[in-house]
């Protein structure tokens, strides 16, 4: 009878069991995203959303959406987030609660898996340019995952690498790019622009020449003493230097170091007497560096800001209708100085001086360059001597300056200004020796002006006519102003 | 030949095609020129230079470039004119702005002409044609030195009349192509120029095609003078941006003429700035021109110049579109200015009103210049007229330091050439002692920077005695002599 009894219980249990409040409940929990794949942009806004589907009465149900190790506890059944680059799992457990029952029971969802993240790389080349044919350029991910990539150098195909960079070899001069993706995130490439730029900057040169006229040889010929030349580059220098080298029969000596020059500077006047250097390291004056009737060779070197470099070369001559030698100059020269004493006027003695003077009127320039400057024999010639105060012109003495014609001569003084003129007549005249010296100019000064500078120089104004009274031209009037000593009493106190 | 004549009538056509272009760029912006003058009411008139057809016909057919040749006058900088003023420059060159200076000779009126109060022309060649070359200073200097040689050397005169090619004669034809090819390296005057380290300016030659200045090529009269337009041709049309060397005769050496020196009658509006009063000016401009020959001027050019063709030049705007040197041969009156343009100057008109776009003054003008260029058939018969400066607006300049402006001659200084040789010499026995000796040399010194009729013999006179006055001195001495 027990036995019997147990067995019913156990069959109504059963029963109950299979039929009502004792069965299990049956739930699905379908897990699914908008992402479309397994691979996801990093950015974008993924959608996850499940279905809890049951045939149960549950009378509650919550649910924790795992995102890797992150747990979210939702009431809804969907939920949106932007996720960082990573690789990911997903599911969802749901709690749900039969209306019979206290305790909440778990159904879990499937799982996803995909992957966040980018398509682009970061360049690990920071260099806008380089100066050399081979370049390694390489990156990493933006997204700190492995990644297998894509690479195209100058819009070729792209072509598929594991490694993180790629050696460009023999690049040609030019703007060159890379573009690199991800081969999983197939999106817009990252590109990396440089320059390759193995060649310095590109130099022409300019310069006075009359050979564009159809007359001239070698680069630069003005046919005359100066030569202003220019250069200009195909790319910004940082750097510039230049020097020069004569041109003679034995060889090609160089007569400069190479010489930084001053970038801002694009241009030299080149003459025989004073070639004025701008450098880096300050303005040098060079005179009588370059000679006339020689030949030379200027070379410019530039430097670009990667450090390439070219250097070209120009030939110049400086010519005039006379040599270095033989160059007919007026200037003066100082002749003899005594100090004041209280019993004496100080004294001091200049020589205006016209060495090659004559010898150049008279010399029939033969056809110089394409310019005919012929001129007649020297008539008049009129300088001012401009001196300090504190001199008083006591004496003028011109001697004999052209043989086999009557010299006569004169003088006008202004107190500041002595303005010596001479004239050359065509009466015949004895004179023994006729010299270069133009007029001996005697000063006096008084105690006072021991020790002291003057001033002395040859004004601008000047005359050199023919006996056509006609302008000479070509002869070199130094007009410096320059500072004289007087001289002091020496041993006085013994 | 069917290839050839292909070729002939291609080449034709492109010359009718381009050339119809240049013609209509001018003919449009010589339209709105005259829409301009007529709104401005203006006693000129504009029209297509007839010289275009040529450059056309060269298949030329950008009119800013000919424009851009036309006006080959480079101004000089600030730095040169204040040289005049002896700032003290010092220089150790072979030619620098001082030895140029020391063949000029700054011109004021001396009185010892008749200068007529009507019109006036002085003699003169005929209109030249730079074509293709910014080459006017040249063609200036040379009009002038021609116009100098027919006045100094074969003794002509101008005459009263109003028509300026009445007075052309052609008796000298001297070479614009040599005066072109002695240009100046501008590229060394300007890094002497403001090169601290260079004190005077330095003058060298060049012969790039890249504009010039009178003053130069005066100076170059003097020491390389001028040979034969036969001897050393012209060349209008070669294209090349430097002019040739290119004589034909290979004794051109032997038919140069040179000019003694330059007369230089100074820049019109500093003269009022320093005080120097109108007629002083007026009457050095006329002296010299009746003395001396035409004189080589210049002038910044408004952008409606080149399509001037008759009547008295005001412009219309003040775009200046570069430099232009001509020859001053002449004047005109208000009587002249209405006998040489009767259908734009009405009889009753007493003065031309001048609305100076440039300064914004309104003045009076009653008298004109007539100008000489050197665009072949351009203009009135070759020839420009424009206002002179009136006693009122150099008073103006004078007071307020400004009003001569720069579409003015007066603006620039002037050039004619002195011929010394051809002057009669004095009687330099100052003393009177009946020879001409060292004597009279050292009164004559004595007399250096002073005013004196008596030892005023420079060529031209100038009641002061200078270097002008003792070089002539020698010269006569030594003609004595000989």
């Amino acid at each position: 009878m027990k036995r019997i009894s147990f067995m019913l219980v156990l069959l109504t249990a059963l029963v109950l069991l299979v039929t009502s409040c004792f069965k299990l409940p049956f739930v699905v929990v379908t897990l699914s995203s908008d992402a479309g794949s397994n691979t996801v942009l990093a950015g974008t806004t993924i959608t996850f959303s499940w279905k809890f589907e049951t045939a149960d009465d549950f009378k509650e149900v919550v649910y924790k959406l795992h995102i890797n190790d992150d747990i979210l506890e939702l009431e809804t059944t969907e939920y949106a987030t932007e996720l960082v680059a990573g690789n990911y799992k997903v599911w969802v457990e749901a709690l749900g609660k039969l209306a019979i029952e206290s305790n909440f029971r778990t159904f879990n969802s499937n799982e996803l898996e995909f992957t966040v993240g980018s398509p682009s790389v970061i360049f690990d080349n920071t260099q806008a340019a380089y100066a050399s044919k081979d370049v390694t350029v390489s990156w990493k991910p933006v997204d700190g995952l492995t990644h297998t990539y894509l690479y195209s150098v100058d819009g070729a195909a792209f072509v598929e690498t594991d490694a993180l960079k790629v050696d460009l070899k023999s690049l040609a001069d030019g703007t060159h790019f890379v573009e690199v993706k991800t081969k999983e995130f197939n999106g817009l490439p990252s590109k990396y622009v440089f320059k390759v730029d193995t060649t310095g900057p590109s130099i022409t040169i300019f310069g006075s020449d009359r050979y564009n006229g159809g007359l001239g040889d070698g680069d630069f010929r003005p046919f005359g003493r100066y030569i202003f030349t220019s250069w200009q580059f195909s790319e910004p220098a940082v750097k510039v230097e230049i020097r020069f080298r004569e041109t003679t029969e034995a060889g090609y000596p160089w007569i400069t170091d190479w010489l930084d020059w001053d970038p801002a500077v694009s241009g030299i006047l080149l003459n025989d007497e004073l070639v004025t250097l701008y450098l880096t390291e300050g303005t040098f004056m060079m005179p009588y560096m370059l000679e006339l009737g020689h030949t030379y060779l200027l070379y410019v070197r530039a430097y670009d800001e990667l450090g390439n470099n070219k250097n070209t070369y120009v030939s110049f001559k400086l010519e005039d209708r006379y040599t270095g030698e033989d160059k007919p100059e007026i200037f003066i020269a100082p002749i003899t100085a005594q100090p004041a004493t209280d019993e004496e006027d100080g004294s001091l003695v200049i020589a205006v001086v016209a060495p090659n003077v004559k010898e150049y009127i008279d010399k029939i320039k033969e056809y110089f360059a394409p310019d005919n400057t012929r001129n007649g024999e020297l008539m008049y010639l009129q300088n001012s001597l401009l001196y300090s105060q504190g001199l008083t012109v006591t004496q003028v003495f011109f001697p004999d300056f052209i043989p086999d014609k009557k010299n006569v001569s004169n003088f006008v003084d202004f107190g500041d200004e002595l303005v010596l003129v001479r004239g050359f007549v065509n009466e015949p005249a004895e004179i023994e020796e006729a010299g270069d010296v133009v007029a001996f100019v005697e000063f006096v000064f008084g105690p006072e002006m021991n020790g002291q500078e003057v001033s002395l120089g040859l004004g601008t104004d000047y005359f050199i006519r023919d006996g056509a009274n006609r302008t000479i031209d070509g002869i070199v009037v130094d007009n410096f102003i320059y500072g004289l000593d007087l001289p002091e009493i020496v041993g006085a106190e013994m | 030949m069917k290839k050839t004549l292909l070729v002939i009538i291609i080449t034709l056509v492109s010359i009718a095609t381009f050339g119809n272009e240049l013609l209509q760029e001018a003919g449009s912006r010589a339209a709105e020129v005259n829409e301009s003058i007529a709104r401005l009411n203006l006693p000129w008139r504009a029209g297509v230079p007839g010289a275009l057809s040529e450059f056309a016909a060269h298949g030329i057919v950008d009119l800013d470039s000919i424009i851009e040749k036309w006006h080959g006058e480079v101004e000089l900088p600030e730095r040169m004119k204040m040289d005049l003023t002896k700032s003290l420059f010092v220089d150790q060159a072979t030619t620098r702005y001082s030895q140029l200076i020391s063949a000029l000779f700054v011109y004021f009126p001396y009185g010892d002409v008749h200068i007529p109060e009507g019109s006036f022309v002085q003699v003169h060649t005929p209109i030249t044609n730079q074509a293709f070359h910014g080459t006017c200073w040249a063609f200036a200097t040379v009009a002038s030195f021609e116009s100098g040689l027919l006045v100094q050397k074969d003794g002509l005169a101008g005459e009263e009349i109003t028509e300026p090619w009445k007075l052309q004669h052609d008796t000298y034809d001297l070479s614009e192509q040599f005066a072109s090819f002695h240009n100046i390296d501008w590229d060394i005057y300007l890094e002497s120029i403001y090169d601290p380290l260079q004190s005077d300016v330095i003058i060298q030659d060049d012969s790039s095609d890249a504009g010039g200045n009178a003053i130069f090529s005066t100076y170059n009269s003097v020491r390389y003078g001028l040979p034969l337009e036969s001897d050393f041709p012209y060349s209008m049309f070669d294209f090349n941006p430097w002019i040739l060397w290119n004589p034909v005769n290979n004794n051109w050496e032997e038919n140069i003429v040179k000019s003694t020196k330059t007369v230089q009658v100074y820049y019109g509006d500093e003269l009022s700035w320093l005080g120097y009063p109108y007629e002083f000016y007026n009457g050095a401009i006329k002296e010299a021109m009746i003395k001396f020959g035409s004189l080589a001027v210049s002038f910044r050019v408004p952008a409606d110049f080149d399509y001037y063709t008759e009547g008295v030049y005001i412009p219309t705007s003040t775009t200046i579109t570069g430099g232009h040197a001509v020859t001053l041969v002449g004047w005109l009156d208000m009587a002249g200015l209405k006998a040489a343009f009767p259908d734009l100057i009405g009889p009753e008109a007493t003065s031309i009103t001048v609305n100076d776009p440039f300064s914004g003054l309104t003045w009076e003008a009653t008298e004109f210049w007539i100008i000489k260029n050197s665009w072949g058939d351009w203009g009135w018969n070759g020839y420009y007229v424009v206002p002179a400066v009136s006693k009122q607006l150099y008073e103006f300049s004078a007071n307020n330091g400004f009003g001569i402006s720069p579409w003015m001659i007066e603006y620039n200084a002037m050039y004619v050439p002195i011929f010394e040789e051809t002057y009669a010499m004095e009687d330099v026995d100052f003393n009177g002692d009946g020879v001409v000796d060292e004597k009279d040399f050292d009164i004559l010194v004595n007399h250096m920077y002073t005013e004196s009729i008596i030892h005023d013999i420079s060529i031209p006179k100038d009641y002061w005695v200078d270097h002008e006055d003792i070089s002539r001195f020698l010269l006569i001495w030594n003609s004595i002599i000989d």
